[in-house]
Order: structure tokens, then sequence, then C-alpha cells
């Protein structure tokens, strides 16, 4: 996957996944990104005709999205002991996972495993939340394409 | 009125000093012990029971009654036992820092991938995350995109403990 692929992520309605103020500014939820898996699925724009619309699903869902390499920047995942020693540095890939029905999924990864998923996740969740707010939205909350309607 | 950095204040003990002119300054939680201090100039005056300080808060309520609306039957939906223990903790929060600058923010509040309650607060480009479950509350603070050198994280079990990251949240100063 080249560095200056956008990737999309799907923002779900009804979750409060983001919070939209009195003034219209939106404030993305780190739980946005949140997984399982401890791999966040997103989608590469080039593989469904740059069209976030794909990975939108639902009408009332929004779409925010990222740039390869500002993910894989994301080099310095680091986890500390509890002397605060650090045991083990993470370097944050995406990696292609195509499914039967979307060829276009791929997974926010680190390499190698997490030992101690949740601390080192939730960190890579906060900065996941911060990339995709440095650019656009693709497709805004509900919200606001409702009031613009 | 700010919370300050010094708890825990002892009693008979004095407390970090403050901006504030009135005859009884500050309310200083007694971390881990559900009390609430009282102070008068730097010294420790009387303690104030949950049941006297800590009546029932509805904004810290509100927010999690919000989220319940939202999330309906949502089968990610924390258990009941977390939820009232968010419940508790948020009131406990909430009623901490009514009489504090700038006073009771409510949170965002949405689930968490492992069934936890998150609630957040922004300002800016500081954040504070809390992950709370049915036996652990944690948080994540951020201020920028490295992993390694804009966050840092830790537990606050007692709400009384987000006193000094509530204080960073909403500090002017650059640094942080």
């Amino acid at each position: 996957m080249g560095d200056e692929e956008i990737l999309y992520r799907r923002v779900l309605y009804g979750k409060n996944h983001y919070r939209v103020d009195e003034s219209g500014d939106v404030y993305l939820s780190s739980t946005a990104f949140a997984d399982k898996t401890w791999r966040p699925s997103v989608d590469r724009a080039e593989l469904c005709g740059h069209d976030p619309s794909f990975t939108q699903q639902n009408e009332e869902n929004a779409v925010v999205s990222v740039v390869c390499q500002d993910v894989r920047e994301i080099d310095t995942v680091v986890e500390n002991d509890k002397k605060g020693r650090q045991v083990l540095r993470h370097r944050v890939d995406v990696l292609p996972d195509p499914w039967p029905d979307n060829a276009a999924h791929a997974i926010v990864a680190p390499i190698p495993d997490y030992r101690k998923p949740k601390q080192v996740f939730r960190r890579l969740l906060e900065a996941l939340v911060r990339l995709a707010q440095q650019r656009p939205w693709e497709i805004l909350p509900w919200e606001i394409r409702r009031n613009i309607n | 009125m700010r919370l300050q950095d010094s708890f825990p204040a002892q009693p008979g003990h004095s407390v970090g000093a403050s901006s504030v002119s009135s005859s009884v300054r500050s309310f200083f939680p007694s971390p881990g012990r559900g009390f609430v201090l009282l102070t008068k100039g730097n010294v420790l005056i009387g303690e104030l029971t949950p049941s006297l300080m800590l009546p029932e808060h509805p904004t810290g309520d509100s927010a999690i009654d919000d989220y319940l609306r939202v999330a309906g039957d949502d089968p990610d939906r924390p258990s009941d036992k977390t939820i009232d223990r968010g419940r508790g903790w948020l009131r406990r929060l909430a009623g901490l820092l009514a009489a504090f600058d700038p006073g009771w923010i409510a949170p965002n509040v949405s689930a968490g991938a492992d069934g936890e309650l998150v609630l957040e607060w922004w300002n800016g480009q500081r954040k504070v995350t809390v992950y709370l479950d049915e036996e652990e509350t944690e948080y994540v603070r951020s201020w920028g995109t490295s992993i390694e050198d804009d966050m840092d994280d830790g537990t606050v079990a007692d709400p009384s403990r987000m006193a000094n990251i509530w204080n960073w949240l909403h500090s002017d100063v650059d640094d942080v």
C-alpha cells in the first residue's frame, strides 16, 4: 500500500462517536476508531472509487479519512512496564485485509502485536482521531447535513 | 476559583496557597476516604460528608442518561454495573467541580471496545479521555499526535484525582 493512499473510516450515527457543539464545531470521539480486535478497520479510497459513501453504508453515518503515511508515522507506540521502563516499541502499519464483499478493506495494525494492548491501543486511538480531525470530514455528521438541507 | 494541585490535605495540616479571598477558601477531597475537607486560610477547619456536600447532581446524571437514550438497545452498551459505577463517579466529579472555574462540563459519553464507559472532554488541543469499567477508572491525556511525547495516562479511581487533570485541561498556559 502506498503512503499516499487515503483511508476512509465510517463514523456511526447514534453512538455518541462525535459531539456537535452549539457553534457547529464537531469533536470526534476516540471511540470512533475503537475496535474489539485492536485493529481498526478502514477502506482504501482508491479501491472504492474515492467514494466515501461506499464506506458510509447508511445515510445517517459519517465518514472521516486519514492518510496512510500519517498513520505509519505513528511509529513510536511504546509499551512500558509498571516502573515506566520501556519494554517494547511498535511500528504502526496499514495492511490490506480484503474481504469477500469488500476488496478495499484494510486494518491499522501494530508490528509486533501488543503485549499489553489496552493502554497502548488507547493512545493509538487518540492519535488516529487527531489525524482524522486534521482533515475535512469526507461526509459530515448527519445532524449537520440535516440542518444544511 | 480553581481546584488546586496540592491535596491531599490532612487534618491539621495546611494546604496550598489559594487565590480565593473568601473566608472559606476551598474544598479539598481526601483521597480514598470519600470526604470533602473544608479549609479556612491554610488550615483545615472541618470535614463534610458526601451526604452533605454531594447531593444529587443532575448534570452528572444527565450525561449518562443522554448516552443511554442514544444507545438504546445497542449490544455494545456497557453493563449495568459499569453504568451504575459511571453514574456514581460522574456524580461525585460534578459535585466536586461545580464550585470551581470553569465549573462542571458534561463529557461526551460513549461505549469503548471492551464495554467501558468512555468519557471525553476537549479544550482546544487538550483532551482528556476517561475509561471506566466495572473495576477500574483510567485516563488518557493528550495534547498532540505523538503517542510518546504528547500523551500520558494513569488511574483516577477517586474523582478527586481528576483535579490536576481538570486544571491542566482548562489551563491557559501553553506548556503542558
